[in-house]
């Protein structure tokens, strides 16, 4: 069952669907809530740090809130104001990756608060700044909460699951997340202006082999199964040479967790192998 | 009797779609006739319930096994309810997969497959495979893998490894990683007399060694065969499964059956036309595996010259396919393949840190 990312202003079109409902008023956002049933609710997503978030208090304390920064150096001082000691509520921002965007970073990870990155078509810099996250997100002590994506798919590396892909991480899965702008029209993000159409459902499976025919970077790259192309959208021509690093990396970490894992597994149980589905002891 | 199980593997057609630069199946041909089929099916079904087999595995291969259609699959799904009932039936295909396209062909080939098992083949890089009709192997076997995801098959791969696949040997491992291939076997091409294409020994060698590191590297986590078969062999002292590098017991055999119903110990005999046991019009399946050439690749598995027995590597091959033995009673490939084993032994092997494909570990 797709999730719709609703303007709470459409709630009322949306009364069957799973939906997360979004809005720059922590007011209109708690109106909104308390008209729709709670086992529909993913979530709320509040655009922009608000400077006023007390009327999210009153929010059910099981109902997750996003921030989405629209503006992170401006709103960066906000934050401690949605930090745990303010929301009993599960809250975690998201940072469009753009220039700088560490200190945004340092801030919410500082707090305690759950971070999701907004990845575009990065560039050298940007990645060398990707890195500088991906590396206070692997080895950074003092780093208590997970840096999405990175954490995702460090995880996905660690249990060899090939099917969570970067899609599915960033909530952009056409089979399942559905973005309605403010005007009405659904589409797959903002990030990925497509409308959503009946054949939505396969659109990744047939970008996925379109990408194969094609024969470029990514039919060969060790990545894709995790990746499917995420960053040849919108300029096909995009290289991936520098967030290959950034997979690279994790990839090695996860390696590392993992060798670290059967030592551990061998020494505590014996275990004769790693085949996770023998049953010896 | 010891023998507990009788594989089938059936050819219905050896014409192809497709002609491979190096293919040794493809000959002028017929359709398996239905009065055929049903004579080797209901045979099948008084062998195995004469003797209490509660388990069957029926392999379709060819030539191209689509070819034949839904009228031919749909007979022998009659012959199937009708003769094989006491059978718990495993099934599987070896196809190019480009004919799995419409509707019909995909309701057939699913009620042929319940366990959504086939295997394709593709040559990413090069045009070693090629259609009849001018369009692009590549192409539609890419379509119609889609598809068979989409249906929720397993699809493994078949790659023939040539000269040429040296250059790419990461680029090949990560494509068929990439498409969704659930496992892929990774085979030498024999017997082509190409400059261009030929392998010799030593590029075997060479090529399981870049392929070996290049799966280390990404965390084994794409299943190979036969690596997965020396990987247990080598960390568990395990006795190797995969028929051309194992001595297998003689309680499962196998008969492949031509579209004419001559019969032969596996489809590569079949493809030589060697140790051709009969036909099935003039057999019976108790006759069959009374026939010397039934249990031919048992037999020269059980007598392994000895240069192989006194080999320190000869559990890791127990002396190869046997359709590729010289004169010695060796593998043409064993230059390579000690070379490979030999880098092995000063390999670290990781654990694989996931479940194996190859049978269930024994401890």
């Amino acid at each position: 069952m797709p999730t719709y990312n609703i303007p709470a202003s459409l709630i009322s079109s949306y009364s069957d669907e799973m939906v997360i409902i979004r809005s720059e008023d922590p007011s209109e956002l708690l109106r909104a809530v308390e008209k729709v049933d709670r086992k529909r609710l993913e979530c709320v997503q509040l655009i922009g740090a608000h400077p006023e978030p007390a009327p999210l208090s009153h929010l059910d304390p099981t109902i997750p809130i996003e921030i989405l920064m629209k503006d992170w150096e401006r709103e960066a001082e906000h934050l401690p104001l949605y930090s745990n000691a303010a929301f009993r509520n599960p809250v975690s921002v998201l940072i469009d990756a753009s220039p700088g965007f560490m200190r945004a970073v340092n801030t919410a990870v500082s707090l305690r608060i759950e971070t999701e990155l907004i990845v575009h078509q990065p560039d050298e810099a940007l990645v060398r700044e990707l890195e500088s996250a991906l590396d206070l997100y692997l080895y950074n002590a003092e780093v208590e909460v997970p840096i999405e994506f990175f954490h995702s798919l460090l995880l996905a590396f660690c249990r060899n699951q090939l099917d969570d892909s970067l899609w599915t991480i960033q909530h952009e899965d056409p089979a399942r997340d559905r973005y309605v702008r403010d005007d009405g029209a659904i589409v797959i993000s903002p990030r990925l202006p497509v409308e959503i159409s009946g054949s939505s459902v396969d659109f990744l499976e047939d970008y996925r082999f379109d990408l194969m025919a094609q024969q470029g970077e990514c039919s060969i790259c060790r990545y894709f199964t995790q990746c499917i192309g995420y960053f040849k959208f919108p300029d096909e021509a995009y290289s991936c040479k520098g967030m290959q690093r950034v997979f690279s990396k994790l990839k090695g970490a996860a390696n590392e967790i993992k060798a670290f894992q059967v030592e551990n597994s061998q020494e505590a149980h014996g275990h004769c192998c790693a085949d996770e589905e023998c049953g010896c002891s | 009797m010891e023998l507990k199980q009788l594989n089938l593997v059936i050819k219905p057609t050896l014409l192809c779609n497709a002609k491979c630069i190096y293919c040794h199946s493809l000959k002028p041909s017929t359709i398996l006739s239905k009065e055929r089929l049903e004579n080797l099916i209901v045979k099948y079904g008084d062998f195995t319930k004469k003797h209490g087999f509660t388990k069957g595995y029926i392999y379709w291969h060819g030539g191209e096994p689509m070819l034949p259609g839904e009228p031919f699959y749909s007979y022998f799904l009659e012959l199937k309810d009708k003769y094989l009932r006491h059978l718990d039936i495993e099934n599987g295909m070896q196809s190019n997969m480009c004919l799995y396209k419409n509707e019909r062909t995909r309701e057939i080939v699913m009620r042929v497959l319940p366990d959504r098992h086939i295997n394709g083949c593709i040559d990413p890089f090069h045009s070693t495979r090629i259609l009849n009709n001018g369009g692009s192997y590549l192409n539609d076997a890419l379509q119609s893998l889609k598809l068979l995801r989409k249906d929720g098959f397993h699809i493994g791969m078949v790659y023939v490894i040539h000269k040429k696949s040296l250059d790419v040997i990461e680029g090949t491992y990560y494509y068929f990683r990439n498409i969704g291939a659930g496992d892929v076997l990774y085979h030498p091409l024999e017997d082509f007399d190409n400059d261009e294409y030929r392998l010799t020994p030593e590029d075997l060698g060479e090529y399981f060694k870049g392929l070996w590191d290049v799966w280390e590297a990404d965390g084994y986590s794409l299943p190979i065969t036969p690596f997965e078969d020396w990987y247990i062999h080598l960390t568990q002292g395990r006795p190797t499964t995969m028929c051309e590098y194992s001595v297998r017991p003689d309680k499962v055999r196998s008969v492949t059956v031509s579209p004419e119903g001559d019969l032969y110990p596996c489809p590569r005999f079949q493809d030589r036309d060697s140790h051709r046991i009969g036909n099935i019009e003039e057999m019976t399946f108790d006759e069959v595996v009374a026939h010397p050439s039934s249990r031919i690749i048992a037999a020269l598995k059980e007598n392994q010259p000895a240069e192989c027995l006194a080999c320190e590597f000869q559990g890791f091959c127990n002396s190869g396919c046997v359709i590729t033995h010289d004169e010695s009673g060796r593998t043409q490939w064993c230059k390579g393949l000690k070379s490979f084993f030999e880098y092995l032994k000063s390999r670290s092997i990781r654990p694989i840190g996931r479940p194996l494909k190859t049978s269930p570990c024994e401890c």
